[in-house]
């Protein structure tokens, strides 16, 4: 058969041109049902707390107020967490965050329901919050318990080693700022079944945590997805919450309910990148060999646990970054805050683990006076020994050393670095630096039964082709790729490929997308799904045609 | 003749407007009632560009074409241009820029393209050179968060490559006889309780501005807006003044620029570089391409936040504001500011122009310093103003923007270098008296340690820009 070795071929957007010319639908552009109304979401003013008394009669009574509800009106479980439970879609009582859910309000319009939210009477009992990691460390607050590493004796090495440092550092947290807000848009259907679109990377999870909240069964739900305005790691699970509450206002008034949620109240409600604060002493060689290194990570989580096991965890697996560091003593605190719960972000805890290292590293470099590549050549991974990471893993495949001396050269390093010094020497005011530094990350979920794919194809008799996959078109151009993988492994054009959207009917109990592997895991599903139709066919073929050849 | 709706054409068509409630934005009107969904809600605050739209207005017989952001602009200032929206740029073909955004890979997520699309497209019809820093200045109101930068540069970069002429070319008269058909009469339109007045000259926005009524003006709308897409409220009187031929001018008379309040940014830099190029340059920084094409000084004034980048400036300059009601007074803007957000405009009082003294013997630079390099909101600004005789400081003017509740000069700074000689002993002791002379807040732009920090140090920037031939900018 003919193959296509479309892979190698440079592709526009599968939507490119839909893009550019304004007819991409993203889930608000979707043509609205006629009878439709909108949701707005109440949520507390204060970070810490109870609520002493709530009057939302103002609210009820507020123009164009079809529906208000609150935890009451939840008749399954009240929790949007993935992992670990304790996100509650309104909260009882106890208020853990400025911005946490309270209420929400369906309303003829999203203007009218938007001022009716800000008419409801809440008073609060204030306590004081806990806000930054330091504090939540002196308090032990944590959402999920400390976890150490810790391999040889690094207390020892340091204590032996010819120099020593140690020192503090944070990095910053982050909002997504994807470009399309949170939207959810439920339209009920018969026998109190619910069709979903929302702007989320992860579908299944949505239709599960829907389907709980309701009290009802998972195939009741269908959550669908065609493209989403950005994820970043802030839509595989902080999207739930609003696809649970449009769903709920839709079930209580019987009547599609889009809920879209304004970027101010967006960037108030939902979780961010973790910030962490960081304490390490190193014990080190005059070549700025690690021998020791004792580290504290800790982050700042806020109310609930969320995704900060993995991503602290992830943290963790990438404080080593390229670098063998013999002896290791890591403590890692999940901090818990009075402040958003954050989540996924790019990078997901890696950027964090290396961060910090890669630091390290320039203090060694300052402190010996040597420059900062050949601090970070002489600690690398190497490729028969000295070759184990701190968690026990086994570096195969090592290429750092052929890309770091490839890319000094390629970049004329050295010689960039001295007109730096000179340009420096010279000027004032204005300075300039250059640097170089190498990454290693982790691809695929830690929690590893989420590495996995599914697909569903269809060839119809014209010979066109129809498939869905169980990941989601946030910008990484999914949709194009694996058209690609599947027009190559047909050996058709990829004009005969249709990828409709994601679809919980279509393909179920799908993983996030995320962890960098959505084509790999989905793409591996659509091979997988079209060796067997193709075997099919072959075996048909061979069957109806008596054809004996190979 | 009073009409009651507006006109406009909307892509190709002229309609008339007048049962949509007044609040209501461009980009909402555009989503809701005409379900044109390309145009894109991303922040409802003129800060991500994902809504940008473009406008065509009539200047000389000739038409102008403008970036707007639609999410802060309100519907009924429609009123005798053309709006054109990312739908009708195709035809049978993609347009340049969609062509060129495809065929660079200028789209990931997608979300933002059609907003980069229509920034894109006004540089296209303005004929702006594609390098990399009309770029920048063309595209920076518009935010890419997949980064596709890169990308979207080279779009922009090639656009011309796929021809110079598009369908707006050959439509040009067709569209130009159709907005000559729309009167600029006086519009009044009355919603349920809300008003949206267009006075078409000065006489009759006095009248309108002494009743009793409570009323808000609106030129570019980029702050009042706000108070309707963040804060859900409703303004029920809006007067608005970009169609006002007798505020929208620029012209250099008698030693000063007098600048009518309604003047969109876009026009009066061009006057600015000639006499205070660090005043213009400030403007690249003030606000995108989008909020410069439709937000005025008077705005600024009129709001006259602590923080509104232009009003230091103004300040540092002697500018001499002319208030009108029933009658017109001249003031000096020393007595403008008169506490946070308050002024000295009487009830019934607008502003109607603003003037800015040539000050052809004096130096003036003004810094802005925000967390975001283009279309932020300053966390402290400062202009100088300062005339040398042989070395010795004769003249000095040092306004500061965040630093205290309104627009500040720093007096006892200023009194203490008049007659010292400018050198870097002199500075550093003004750095001194500068740090005690503020108490400036800490809030979310910047803490009260970091403002005093930095309004020192500007100090020393502006002594080494112009005393020392330092380099301090890249």
């Amino acid at each position: 058969m003919k193959r296509n070795n479309l892979f190698s071929n440079k592709k526009e957007h599968e939507s490119a041109k839909k893009h550019v010319s304004g007819s991409a639908k993203y889930t608000d552009d979707i043509l609205e049902p006629n009878n439709l109304i909108h949701g707005a979401i109440g949520y507390s003013t204060i970070a810490k707390g109870k609520i002493k008394k709530i009057d939302l009669s103002k609210v009820v009574n507020s123009k164009g107020v079809i529906k208000v509800i609150t935890f009451r009106d939840i008749p399954g479980v009240n929790d949007v967490g993935p992992v670990f439970k304790g996100d509650p879609i309104f909260t009882e009582n106890n208020i853990e965050y400025y911005g946490q859910p309270i209420f929400a309000v369906a309303a003829t319009t999203c203007e009218l329901a938007r001022k009716a939210v800000k008419k409801a009477q809440i008073k609060y009992i204030q306590k004081k919050p806990i806000l930054d990691i330091k504090e939540a460390i002196k308090k032990k607050s944590f959402v999920l318990h400390p976890v150490k590493i810790s391999k040889g004796n690094a207390i020892n090495e340091i204590k032996k080693s010819k120099y020593t440092l140690q020192g503090e550092l944070y990095s910053g947290g982050q909002d997504h700022f994807y470009l399309e807000g949170q939207v959810s848009l439920t339209i009920p259907q018969e026998d109190n079944n619910f069709l979903v679109y929302a702007s989320t990377q992860h579908p299944s999870e949505t239709q599960q945590i829907i389907a709980k909240a309701i009290n009802q069964k998972f195939n009741s739900i269908k959550v669908k997805v065609r493209r989403i305005g950005g994820g970043f790691g802030g839509k595989e699970t902080q999207s739930f919450i609003f696809s649970v509450i449009s769903t709920l206002l839709s079930k209580y008034t019987n009547k599609p309910v889009k809920l879209r949620i304004d970027r101010d109240d967006d960037m108030i409600i939902t979780g961010k990148r973790h910030d962490f604060y960081y304490k390490y002493q190193v014990g080190f060689t005059k070549t700025g060999n690690i021998n020791g290194l004792k580290i504290i990570l800790a982050s700042r989580c806020g109310f609930s646990p969320d995704l900060s096991g993995a991503i602290n965890d992830r943290a963790i697996f990438h404080i080593d970054n390229a670098y063998y560091i013999p002896s290791i003593d890591l403590i890692s605190y999940r901090c818990k805050t009075n402040t958003v719960s954050n989540t996924a972000f790019r990078g997901f805890g890696g950027p964090q683990g290396m961060f910090c290292i890669e630091n390290i590293l320039e203090n060694i470099s300052e402190y010996l006076n040597i420059d900062a590549s050949i601090i970070r050549k002489n600690n690398f991974y190497q490729k028969n020994k000295k070759n184990i990471t701190h968690y026990g893993m086994k570096i195969e495949d090592n290429v750092i050393h052929d890309i770091f001396n490839t890319l000094i050269k390629k970049s004329n390093y050295q010689k960039r670095k001295k007109e730096i010094f000179n340009f420096n020497n010279k000027n004032k005011i204005l300075k300039k630096g250059i640097s170089i530094t190498p990454v290693k990350f982790g691809i695929s979920f830690t929690t590893t039964h989420l590495n996995q794919g599914g697909s569903l194809v269809h060839i119809y008799t014209d010979g066109s082709v129809h498939l869905n996959h169980g990941g989601i078109e946030m910008g990484q151009g999914l949709m194009t790729k694996i058209s690609q993988i599947a027009a190559n492994e047909f050996g058709i054009s990829l004009d005969d490929i249709k990828i409709t959207s994601t679809h919980t009917e279509k393909v179920p109990n799908t993983s996030a997308s995320a962890a960098s592997a959505s084509t790999d895991l989905n793409g591996a599903a659509v091979l997988n799904a079209i060796d067997k139709i193709k075997k099919n066919l072959a075996n048909h073929i061979t069957r109806k045609f008596k054809y004996k050849g190979k | 003749m009073i009409k009651n709706e507006i006109e406009f054409i909307l892509n190709d068509k002229l309609i008339q407007i007048n049962n949509i409630d007044t609040n209501v934005t461009v980009l909402n009107y555009l989503r809701i009632n005409k379900k044109l969904t390309g145009t894109k809600e991303g922040c409802a605050s003129g800060d991500c560009g994902a809504c940008t739209a473009v406008i065509a207005e009539l200047n000389n017989n000739k038409l102008e074409y403008k970036s707007i952001n639609t999410c802060i602009m309100f519907l009924y200032s429609m009123h005798g241009k053309q709006l054109i929206t990312v739908e009708h740029l195709a035809n049978s073909k993609l347009h340049p820029v969609q062509q060129s955004m495809v065929d660079n890979h200028g789209s990931q997520c997608g979300f933002c393209t059609p907003g980069f699309v229509m920034a894109m497209f006004a540089m296209y019809k303005d004929k702006i050179k594609p390098n990399n820093k009309n770029i920048d200045e063309y595209l920076a109101g518009n935010l890419c968060r997949c980064t596709g930068y890169n990308s979207i540069k080279k779009a922009a970069k090639k656009m011309y490559s796929y021809g110079k002429k598009d369908k707006f070319s050959d439509d040009k008269n067709k569209i130009i006889k159709l907005l000559k058909t729309i009167k600029q009469n006086d519009i009044i339109i009355s919603k349920e309780n809300n008003k949206f007045y267009i006075p078409s000259n000065l006489k009759n926005l006095i009248k309108y501005t002494q009743s009793n009524e409570k009323y808000n003006f609106v030129t570019g709308g980029t702050d009042i807006a706000l108070d309707i897409t963040k804060k859900n409220n409703t303004i029920n009187s809006l007067i608005y003044l970009g169609n006002n031929k007798d505020l929208n001018f620029i012209n250099v008379k008698a030693n000063y620029i007098n600048i009518g309040s309604a003047t969109p940014i876009r026009k009066i830099i061009p006057i600015l570089k000639k006499y205070y190029p660090s005043f213009a340059e400030m403007f690249y920084r003030y606000g995108s391409t989008q909020i410069r094409n439709v937000a005025t000084i008077g705005g600024n004034l009129g709001s006259a936040s602590p923080i509104g980048d232009s009003l230091p400036a103004l300040l540092a300059l002697n500018t001499k504001l002319v208030l009108q009601s029933k009658k017109q007074r001249i003031i000096d803007i020393k007595g403008y500011f008169k506490s946070y957000r308050k002024t000295a405009l009487k009830k019934k009082e607008f502003i109607k122009e603003i003037k800015i003294p040539i000050l052809k013997n004096h130096i003036f630079k003004c810094y802005k310093i925000s967390k975001r390099f283009d279309d932020d909101i300053s966390s402290l600004f400062v202009a100088y103003l300062i005339k040398l005789k042989k070395n010795i400081i004769v003249d000095v003017n040092i306004a500061f923007g965040g630093m205290d509740s309104i627009p500040k000069l720093a007096l006892k700074t200023q009194k203490y270098l008049i007659g010292k000689e400018l050198n870097l002993e002199n500075i550093e002791i003004s750095k001194k008296i500068i740090e005690k002379e503020f108490t400036p807040l800490t809030d979310m732009r910047a803490s009260s340690t970091y403002r005093r920090l930095v309004s020192k140090n500007l100090m020393e920037r502006f002594f080494l820009e112009i005393n020392e031939n330092t380099k301090v900018r890249i």
